[in-house]
């Protein structure tokens, strides 16, 4: 399926791995050097800065290749059909898997310009064909539309292992979920929030067990990458601004008009608390992408409440955030001046920007529990801080 | 972590005994890092915080009275000052750690405040009076001293922005701005200089071991903005046949930033001088091709060009690979 060599990306991940492990610290630079030389990898893979470059240069190439072929055969009026688009897209794909296998691109932004140029293209004249008339005949072509964007999406995932791909495939296939329910008339309408939510709580668990279940990390951030927008899609299915804001759109009502939301305290409840759930989830598994989702998505909690509800104005409720939030740093780092239950605040995985705080100096901490010396500056400066704000609300 | 894999490494004698005990040591500990949550919260907090004080101030302004406001923002400037000076590292020719995880953020607060304070104190008493040079020096002085005391990177991008107001604003004096009478000339010269000027500083920060970390940064905006006001040199006469000459600047600025950038190892600056050029040629043969009025051999040298160019990155990259 994956169109790259197996073993060089089985080789990435423990290159991955070790590097991890230098800039933990653990293991010295020859070391590291040793490990690359006895697992290489033959990909060719540019530094971020030169992949930005070739991107670039791709595009301008295929664009103006397109349109030199196109002002050729403007003549014949090929150019008006779709077909001349979905045959421009199939040779890019065709040129993106010769030239990937020839010249072993990995990453190398060449290779990532051709592959969404090609999916461009192909899912573009895809849509041309399903919609000649135009836009907005009922509900089939949105079911379509999502469907084809799925397709495409899923097969540049399967074969180029891209986190970007993922995401919008994940996307469309809640998008054709959720059109094609809408259209069971007010059945349909009423209850696609619970059935979005459903479908993205089980492909969230169903995604959790699948990266257990595979030792072989080649579509790794592909999953995390479906992950976060599972558990994106399953807040917002439940949200209340979401719901009240698709309600109007699914009835054809405008959004000035007020209009009752039913469960409307079961929406709220979900608003505030889903993301405080996830929160807590993320730190009783210790999962970073739970964790972190949690946090983006109860600033949205509050921004929906803010949106409904002027209980305060807008610079009280920033103070109060803004002196609650210094105030819970505070705690937490006060708290984990020592680590505690497999909890730190330190840099552990850059032992070089730790700021004195490396590894063995936690160990030791963690080992004699012992204030540590290193730590005790960051702490003072909690309070320096947070004794700042505090001035700050009763001036 | 695969178990397999590191006890295959560990036994072949890859990893030293003291490394695998290192490793195994991490994995027993186990430990979960909350460092970018807790950053990312306190960052919300001083921004939530600052906002919301700002807005207070503006909404209240004719009751709480200028005074009062200038000594709070004072007092915000002298304690963190108070705090950095005291926890502060010697200063060094080379790079200098943040004595604290948190440091950082105390100064960069601080500095705020103190650019807060000083724009207020001459927006409400006009303490410069009209000299509008005075008001951007003295803060552009205050926040080298701070970027090269403190070894702060950030405060030194700001102070070179800042040096750049200072020069835009003395060279376009106030009158012409009333006038909306740019002298584009002027500003394009002006630019050329301060993109000089900053590069002659990247450069000797490097010669004379001053700060070494810092070129980047003058070498960043230097590249960007002598290359812009060369181009838009060659722009704004491009009537005159003689604005190819600010195209031939840019090939031999283009050449000197590309032997620095293969001393240097540095692919951004490759790569910025590698686009520069390209432009620079493709403007010289655009005003060949224009007047030929011919759309097919436009994106002919498009298509060869952008092709030849990336062949030419691919050969770069692997030569400063190799060197």
């Amino acid at each position: 399926m994956i169109i790259y060599n197996k073993t060089w990306l089985n080789n990435l991940a423990v290159h991955h791995q070790f590097e991890t492990l230098h800039h933990a610290g653990c293991i010295t630079a020859e070391e590291l050097k040793a490990v690359k030389e006895q697992y290489p990898i033959g990909f060719y893979t540019p530094g971020i800065i030169i992949r930005v470059g070739m991107f670039i240069l791709t595009c301008i190439t295929v664009l103006f290749s397109f349109g030199l072929l196109s002002l050729f055969v403007s003549a014949m009026h090929v150019v008006e059909h779709f077909g001349w688009t979905l045959f421009l897209g199939i040779v890019t794909a065709v040129i993106l898997e010769l030239i990937t296998k020839e010249k072993n691109y990995y990453r190398a932004g060449i290779d990532d310009a051709l592959m969404w140029m090609a999916a461009i293209f192909i899912a573009g004249a895809l849509w041309w064909m399903l919609e000649p008339q135009g836009y907005g005949h009922g509900h089939a072509d949105t079911i379509l539309v999502s469907l084809v964007t799925m397709a495409v999406s899923l097969a540049a995932t399967l074969r180029y292992a891209d986190m970007l791909m993922a995401a919008i495939s994940t996307l469309a296939g809640f998008a054709f979920i959720f059109f094609l329910w809408t259209r069971f008339g007010f059945m349909g309408t009423a209850t696609i929030p619970f059935i979005l939510m459903m479908f993205a709580g089980l492909g969230y668990t169903r995604l959790l067990s699948l990266r257990k279940k595979i030792p072989i990390p080649y579509y790794d951030n592909c999953i995390i990458m479906a992950q976060i927008v599972c558990l994106v899609v399953l807040y917002a299915a439940g949200n209340y601004f979401v719901t009240d804001w698709a309600n109007h759109l699914l009835n054809n009502i405008p959004q000035k008009v007020k209009l009752a939301v039913k469960w409307a305290p079961f929406f709220w409840a979900w608003t505030m608390l889903a993301p405080l759930v996830y929160i807590g989830l993320g730190i009783r598994k210790k999962n970073v992408i739970s964790l972190r989702v949690g946090l983006v998505l109860m600033a949205a909690g509050i921004y929906t409440f803010r949106t409904y509800y002027h209980i305060m104005s807008i610079e009280l409720a920033l103070i109060i955030a803004g002196v609650a939030l210094l105030a819970l740093v505070y705690l937490i780092v006060r708290y984990l001046k020592t680590p505690k239950h497999g909890f730190t605040y330190a840099d552990i995985d850059n032992g070089d920007k730790a700021n004195n705080i490396n590894i063995e100096g936690l160990i030791t901490v963690a080992t004699f529990k012992q204030p540590h010396t290193h730590t005790a500056p960051e702490n003072k400066f909690g309070g320096g801080d947070f004794g700042g704000g505090g001035s700050g609300g009763k001036f | 972590m695969d178990q397999h894999l590191l006890n295959k490494l560990h036994t072949e004698g890859t990893i030293s005994d003291e490394s695998f005990a290192k490793i195994k040591q991490r994995e027993t500990e186990g430990l979960f890092s909350l460092h970018w949550e807790i950053k990312t919260l306190l960052y919300l907090g001083i921004l939530a915080l600052t906002t919301g004080l700002g807005i207070t101030i503006y909404k209240n302004i004719d009751t709480i009275g200028h005074q009062a406001i200038l000594i709070f923002i004072a007092i915000i400037v002298i304690a963190c000052f108070v705090y950095c000076f005291k926890h502060k590292l010697p200063f060094s020719k080379s790079q200098v750690q943040m004595p604290a995880t948190f440091f950082d953020y105390l100064l960069l607060l601080g500095t705020l405040c103190f650019l807060i304070f000083v724009g207020y104190l001459h927006f409400e008493y006009k303490v410069f009076g009209d000299q509008y040079g005075m008001a951007t020096f003295i803060p552009m002085l205050v926040l080298f001293y701070i970027a090269y005391d403190f070894d702060h990177i950030g405060i030194l991008n700001m102070a070179i922005a800042n040096l750049g107001l200072w020069l835009g604003i003395s060279v376009t004096p106030k009158k012409l701005l009333k006038l909306f009478d740019f002298d584009s000339q002027t500003l394009v010269f002006t630019y050329l200089a301060f993109g000089l000027l900053l590069l002659a500083f990247g450069w000797a920060t490097k010669h004379f071991d001053i700060k070494k970390h810092f070129k980047f940064s003058y070498q960043h905006y230097g590249v960007h903005v002598s290359f812009i006001a060369m181009l838009s040199g060659y722009f704004i006469h491009y009537d005159n046949g003689l604005a190819c000459l600010w195209l031939i600047g840019v090939f031999v600025l283009g050449y000197v930033i590309y032997r620095d950038a293969m001393e240097h190892h540095s692919f951004y600056f490759l790569l910025l001088t590698v686009l520069y050029s390209y432009i620079a040629l493709s403007c010289l043969i655009m005003r060949g091709l224009m007047s030929s009025d011919a759309i097919e051999l436009v994106m002919m040298y498009f298509i060869i060009s952008s092709v030849g160019l990336v062949s030419l990155l691919i050969h770069l990259n692997k030569k400063l690979k190799a060197s």
